[in-house]
């Protein structure tokens, strides 16, 4: 089933070309290179070749030739993923969908959307802004990452607390299925009769047919906004705070938690004025017509006053707003002023259990001596550690890598799981038995394979079982995760 | 190659640690005109860092033989992944040194056009003579030039070529109080009203404008092309022309960006000059940064009501951070209503010789630009860079649109109030 990367043969590359064109078609050393990896660096999976079609239908033409050859292959949108997702384990063709990027219709009326698969996230938001619309889901890469793999990795982001995650926000998409026939999941509506199709396509990291068109919902963009910046001394005040104003029967648009490492960084590169001595310090947005906040907006700051916030900011303008979130947004790259390398995890819990989780990762830092930044959709219990390490010293890789399983062996006991909204990709396979019992895992298997039975649509993903492994970039180790 | 190995002015310690900087989030793609053109990651910022790896690096990530320095040279060195990079990463650092040790990019019109940089460009009389010349040819004998040499001749600016005059500046001033002018080199050539109302807004601001005569061209465009010692050579020449002021002040985006950093990096080396250069880059301002400070000294006339698209030099938002100041400068003329492109800050193609270099690319990118501009309703273009003013009127006239392009500094003298 494995088969290593190499350049295409002469008949292969001449087939494809006769598809795409020459400007489409790439087995060089440089391409197979830099199409080796995404967001989730440690790993490198060297493809086969890299392939950038320009219409849904050379797209679907190359997955044909691809079936009809035995020829694996995966999506890739922006790269921007951070669990291996669009890497082709075991060699194969990655399918770019970067020169798919027209926005194909915006309905105001209907409140949606349709757009290919290349789309960027806010570039969408952007174009229907003077409509009062936006689409809802804000990951943290929105600004580069594109609505297909948002699709395919049901993305997340701060504001999902309130709106939802991609899920609900997906219509329908038109997909070239595993056998490379053209399908039609959802529609234009709120879902019909039958197998909710869409409902299981939409997180299948791209393991059952690549979107070539995606129906998406808009919605009204709120008509007052409130952001609050609290400080607190120590980062369990500032998780118990979640906790408090949850139960308060708010739900805030966004609440993030941001720990003195994360802070740190962030200062350094965006200089916000985040107080560098404080312990955590909590983002939260509240939204909603003017009369909501009205009500709202006391309760929240009486709640994190309550809690032990030393200090509640409000931002004061839109641009004060947006630079609070570009801060909170680019805190993982943020990261790598501070370290050469950096693994973050996703893990969740449930809300109530934050205070719990982030005391166990301040005890990971402390046992194997490593430094820890982390950031939190606290109303998710979403949680990203960044653990810092530099892959040049054995040693540290190896700490690294153990404190990585204890905070995610302690999602797991704490009711979580190791992932929320990164994806499992090839990252975290192994974790997926301590997840799920042997029978869950079988039903997975047998529903993928019913859906693809080909094996070659983004193969060895998501489930565990004999499977190749990436290159991995940090020497002679299997990344334990 | 011993001139180019004296070219690293910074440890290769200190580039390897820039290389890594880069945590592989891929937030600058979208940011990149030449990915946002092709679609291609190789023709991207990630891309193109594990390439310079290769180059700058420490550790390859390719085979020697496997390396390839295309979307090197495809690059336009806009920076703008530099303004959105989480990280911190220095691209345009890391491009220059990079482009250094590469060399100016091979190819025949690569030699004529490096030969035309390091030879014409530096000396404002032969590049007018050049200029004039190169656009007789155009009009009337382009069959004459061989056709791989032709899309150059098609890429020289629109407009007429004149002959560098000094618009009545004294040649020296007082240097604790004057304020010195860099007059450029195709600026000068291509747009002389430039330099006449930078004189003319100095002077409103309250200052004494002078032009140093044995000034020439300060060598930015030999240095984004990888010629290191011609680049140091212009460094040199520069600092001297301007030694002793006390404030220089430049009309042109890309130059400003150039004497504040890379001319001390250029002759850090240079025992004679290297306290010299860096005074001088701590007393250089663009003309738009040192008007802005002297603003409340400016007062306009009331105009006819003009809408005004500004479109942001690269060198001003990516190179220097300078993004507000033109427009708070454009929104204080009576009767001016500003107006943007939609996403300003991408380049529009020109990117110093890159539209002579690559001219397929560069009209493509600057089309985009031109699109990006359609669904606004503009009466005028401003800009603050030659390279941009002269390529996107070049562009706006291909399509047959008759909207006048000039500089901030051209567009604020005309409505000083007198």
């Amino acid at each position: 089933m494995t088969r290593p990367s190499s350049p295409l043969p002469a008949s292969a590359r001449r087939d494809l070309v006769a598809i795409l064109g020459e400007d489409a078609v790439f087995d060089d050393a440089v391409h197979r290179k830099i199409y080796d990896s995404d967001g989730y660096a440690l790993d490198g999976v060297t493809p086969d070749a890299v392939v950038l079609p320009r219409t849904a239908v050379q797209l679907q033409q190359v997955v044909k030739w691809c079936v009809r050859h035995g020829v694996p292959y995966a999506a890739r949108g922006a790269g921007t993923g951070l669990s291996g997702g669009c890497l082709t384990l075991g060699g194969g063709i990655q399918i770019g969908t970067s020169r798919l990027r027209r926005i194909v219709e915006v309905n105001e009326v209907d409140r949606l959307a349709v757009v290919e698969p290349g789309v960027v996230n806010l570039q969408l938001s952007q174009a229907v802004a003077h409509l009062g619309l936006q689409f809802a889901p804000d990951p943290s890469s929105q600004a580069a990452c594109t609505i297909g793999g948002n699709f395919a990795e049901n993305s997340g982001g701060p504001h999902t607390l309130k709106h939802g995650v991609t899920l609900p926000h997906i219509l329908g998409a038109t997909v070239v299925q595993p056998d490379g026939e053209l399908a039609v999941w959802g529609g234009r509506s709120q879902p019909g009769p039958g197998v909710d199709l869409l409902g299981l396509g939409v997180g299948s990291e791209g393991t059952l047919g690549i979107a070539v068109e995606l129906t998406v919902r808009l919605v009204p963009t709120p008509e007052s906004v409130a952001t609050f910046l609290a400080v607190f001394e120590t980062e369990a005040d500032a998780a118990h705070a979640v906790s408090g104003l949850i139960a308060r029967a708010i739900v805030p648009a966004a609440m993030e938690l941001i720990d003195r490492v994360m802070l740190r960084a962030v200062e350094e590169a965006f200089s916000f004025g985040f107080p560098l001595d404080a312990g955590a310090v909590l983002i939260v947005e509240v939204d909603g017509s003017a009369r909501d906040l009205k009500h709202e907006r006391p309760v929240v700051r009486d709640v994190l006053n309550e809690f032990g916030a030393r200090e509640v900011r409000e931002a004061s303008s839109a641009e004060e707003r947006t630079h609070l979130w570009r801060a909170r947004k680019h805190a993982f790259g943020a990261i790598g002023r501070m370290s050469p390398n950096y693994a973050t995890q996703d893990g969740v819990v449930p809300r109530g259990r934050v205070p719990h989780i982030v005391a166990s990762i301040a005890q990971a830092a402390k046992r194997h001596d490593v430094v820890i930044g982390t950031v939190i959709h606290a109303g998710d219990g979403n949680i990203h550690p960044c653990v810092l390490f530099d892959e040049r010293d054995d040693a540290q890789v190896d700490r690294a890598l153990a404190a990585c399983k204890d905070i995610l062996e302690r999602c797991l006991e704490l009711d979580g799981s190791p992932t929320g909204e990164h994806g499992i990709g090839m990252e975290k396979r192994e974790f997926m038995p301590l997840l799920f019992g042997p029978a869950d895992l079988a039903l997975m298997t047998d529903l993928r394979d019913a859906l693809e039975p080909t094996g070659l649509c983004n193969p060895h993903k998501i489930l565990p079982g004999a499977s190749p492994c990436g290159e991995l970039r940090v020497a002679g180790r299997q990344v334990a995760l | 190659m011993v001139e180019r190995l004296n070219a690293q002015t910074i440890s290769s310690d200190a580039l390897d640690a820039q290389l890594r900087a880069c945590v592989h989030c891929g937030l600058c793609l979208n940011s990149c005109p030449t990915y946002l053109l092709t679609g291609d990651e190789v023709h991207g910022p990630r891309g193109r860092l594990v390439l310079m790896a290769n180059v700058v690096g420490k550790d390859a990530a390719l085979d020697a033989g496997d390396f390839s320095r295309e979307s090197i040279d495809a690059c336009l060195g806009c920076r703008n992944c530099e303004t959105v990079c989480p990280s911190g990463v220095s691209y345009g650092h890391l491009l220059e040194e990079t482009r250094a040790r590469l060399g100016p990019a091979p190819g025949q019109t690569n030699a004529l056009l490096a030969w035309v940089l390091d030879h014409v460009l530096a000396h404002p009389r032969r590049l007018a003579l050049a200029a004039m010349l190169g656009g007789f040819t155009r009009r009337w004998a382009a069959g004459l030039v061989p056709a791989r040499w032709r899309s150059m001749l098609q890429a020289l600016p629109a407009r007429p070529a004149t002959w560098p005059r000094r618009h009545g500046l004294a040649a020296s001033g007082d240097p604790s109080h004057d304020q010195a002018l860099l007059l450029g080199c195709a600026q000068w050539v291509y747009t002389p009203e430039v330099a006449r109302a930078t004189a003319a807004l100095v002077t409103a601001a309250g200052g004494i404008p002078y032009a140093p005569t044995s000034q020439g061209c300060c060598g930015a465009l030999s240095h984004h092309n990888g010629s290191v010692s011609v680049a140091r050579e212009r460094a040199a020449d520069t600092v001297d022309a301007f030694a002793q002021a006390g404030c220089v002040v430049v009309p042109s985006a890309g130059c400003s960006a150039h004497l504040k950093t890379a001319v001390p990096e250029l002759l850090a080396n240079d025992p004679a000059r290297s306290a010299e250069a860096q005074r001088l880059a701590g007393v250089t301002a663009d003309v738009v940064e040192w008007l802005h400070g002297r603003r409340d000294r400016l007062r306009f006339r009331v105009g006819d009501p003009v809408r005004v698209l500004y479109h942001p030099p690269c060198h001003h938002s990516h190179a220097q951070g300078i993004r507000n100041e033109p427009l708070e400068l454009l929104a204080m003329v009576p009767g001016v209503t500003v107006v943007q492109a939609d996403r300003p800050e991408l380049c529009c193609g020109s990117a110093g010789s890159y539209s002579l270099q690559r001219p397929r690319e560069a009209r493509a990118i600057r089309d985009a630009k031109l699109e990006s501009m359609e669904q606004t309703r503009f009466d005028l273009l401003v800009t603050a860079n030659p390279g941009c003013e002269l390529f996107l009127h070049q562009g706006l006239r291909e399509q047959g649109v008759q909207v006048p392009v000039m500089h901030l500094v051209t567009f604020l003298a005309d409505r000083l109030d007198s």
